[in-house]
């Protein structure tokens, strides 16, 4: 790690204290950091801050998985079949365009107040957003490529796990990096508005209300940080995964 | 082979592995398909890195893999389209003599696509011009100098007079 990535989060920390310390700001609206350290500190040794945490990781997990198994099959054969293609893509942009919180009264007069309600949301606009990805990376396998290996005597099962799924695996690949971000932003979103008694988004609009704002920092601050993660997690494994990815 | 042999090599595998595809499309088993693909490279004198991915060869470099997975298969008939037009010069001429080098070598046929006369000549024993759309054979020009060529050969005056003759039945067949 380079050392200069620590001076941009060093400064914010800095301002953050000598605006709050001046007495520039009410504290109601930002607390000074060593109170939301505090808080934070509190969160997690009475152990709510895991149970919200682990409740939110399972729902975007999940969410996650579902989007990618569902958006793979759905979108292979859109991306085998151009007719197929432009037959549903205008449905797909459409749902995929819409904003998933328009969703969530649906979802709970479908699923209830429950996990489920939460989850499929995410699920739902991750899908589309995963068959989109799918698609668009089966329908760009090389021509050339598919043809030089055919005319090596490359067929059946061979030319499937050799050449076609290796060509098409980075543009789904991107689309998972998409869509894990995407399904921790809306599980948050459900988390706020979907009844529950556990989850990180909950915790935020339950301390907003009570008007504990430190504690609301700090569960901010752990949100930012598991979408953090979650980014260079994904970023890592995609170089690994795919690292020809993007280079020629 | 085709022109644009970047699409074709298989990005997510080695130099070696890429020329390996080729006999490990015929069914020949992965270890001993690498073991021909390295001793194949070894006998032709290809230098680079073998556990570069294509991405961390020069263009020139790629087409060597490219053409070395085509030859390993020991094909009786090589088709070459176009296969020199995106290199540079000193690149080009590397590429001809190999070409020529490896199809001496295994004794197959070789027919090149090409818009390069002098690159036609330096290759062929037989040029064959062909006309425009709906192509046919315009001419056939027999290519008597002997194998194996070098460069130099391009500044002779035997070759310079057949050049002449070619892009003269060229003109004709443009302007017609």
């Amino acid at each position: 790690m380079k050392w200069r990535m620590l001076i941009g989060p060093a400064v914010v920390l800095l301002l953050w204290t000598v605006v709050t310390t001046a007495g520039l700001v009410r504290p109601i609206f930002l607390p000074p950091p060593q109170q939301v350290f505090h808080a934070l500190y509190l969160l997690a040794a009475d152990g709510t801050l895991w149970v919200d945490s682990g409740a939110t990781l399972y729902r975007t997990g999940v969410a996650f998985l579902v989007a990618a198994i569902v958006g793979l099959l759905i979108g292979v054969p859109l991306g085998i079949s151009a007719r197929l293609y432009e037959s549903f893509e205008v449905v797909f942009a459409f749902f995929r365009s819409m904003p998933s919180p328009a969703l969530v009264p649906l979802a709970m007069l479908l699923f209830g107040i429950s996990n489920l309600a939460r989850i499929s949301v995410a699920a739902f606009t991750c899908s589309l957003i995963n068959a989109i990805q799918g698609a668009y990376a089966v329908r760009q396998i090389p021509r050339h490529r598919v043809l030089a290996a055919r005319l090596a005597g490359a067929g059946g099962a061979f030319l499937l796990t050799r050449v076609l799924i290796p060509s098409a695996l980075p543009g789904v690949v991107a689309g998972w990096r998409i869509t894990l971000s995407l399904s921790l932003i809306i599980i948050v979103v459900t988390e706020m508005f979907i009844g529950t008694r556990s989850g990180l988004g909950m915790r935020i609009y339950d301390f907003h209300l009570m008007f504990r704002s430190a504690d609301m920092y700090a569960v901010i601050l752990v949100v930012g940080i598991m979408g953090y993660a979650l980014n260079k997690g994904v970023e890592v494994a995609e170089s690994r995964l795919v690292h020809w990815s993007g280079k020629f | 082979m085709f022109q644009n042999f970047r699409d074709v090599l298989l990005p997510w595998e080695t130099a070696l592995d890429n020329v390996a595809f080729g006999l490990r499309a015929q069914g020949i088993p992965r270890e001993v398909a690498r073991r021909m693909a390295a001793s194949f490279m070894d006998e032709h004198g290809v230098d680079f890195p073998r556990n570069n991915y294509p991405y961390q060869l020069s263009i020139g470099q790629q087409q060597t893999v490219a053409l070395a997975r085509t030859m390993v298969q020991n094909p009786a008939n090589v088709l070459l389209d176009e296969p020199f037009a995106s290199l540079d010069h000193t690149a080009r001429f590397h590429m001809q003599s190999l070409v020529v080098s490896l199809i001496r070598a295994s004794g197959a046929t070789m027919v090149v696509v090409s818009h390069d006369v002098d690159e036609c000549l330096f290759l062929s024993q037989e040029l064959m011009l062909l006309s425009k759309r709906p192509a046919r054979s315009v001419k056939r020009f027999p290519v008597p100098f002997e194998f194996p060529r070098k460069h130099e050969l391009l500044a002779s005056g035997e070759f310079a007079a057949l050049r002449q003759e070619v892009i003269a039945a060229f003109l004709k067949e443009v302007e017609a």
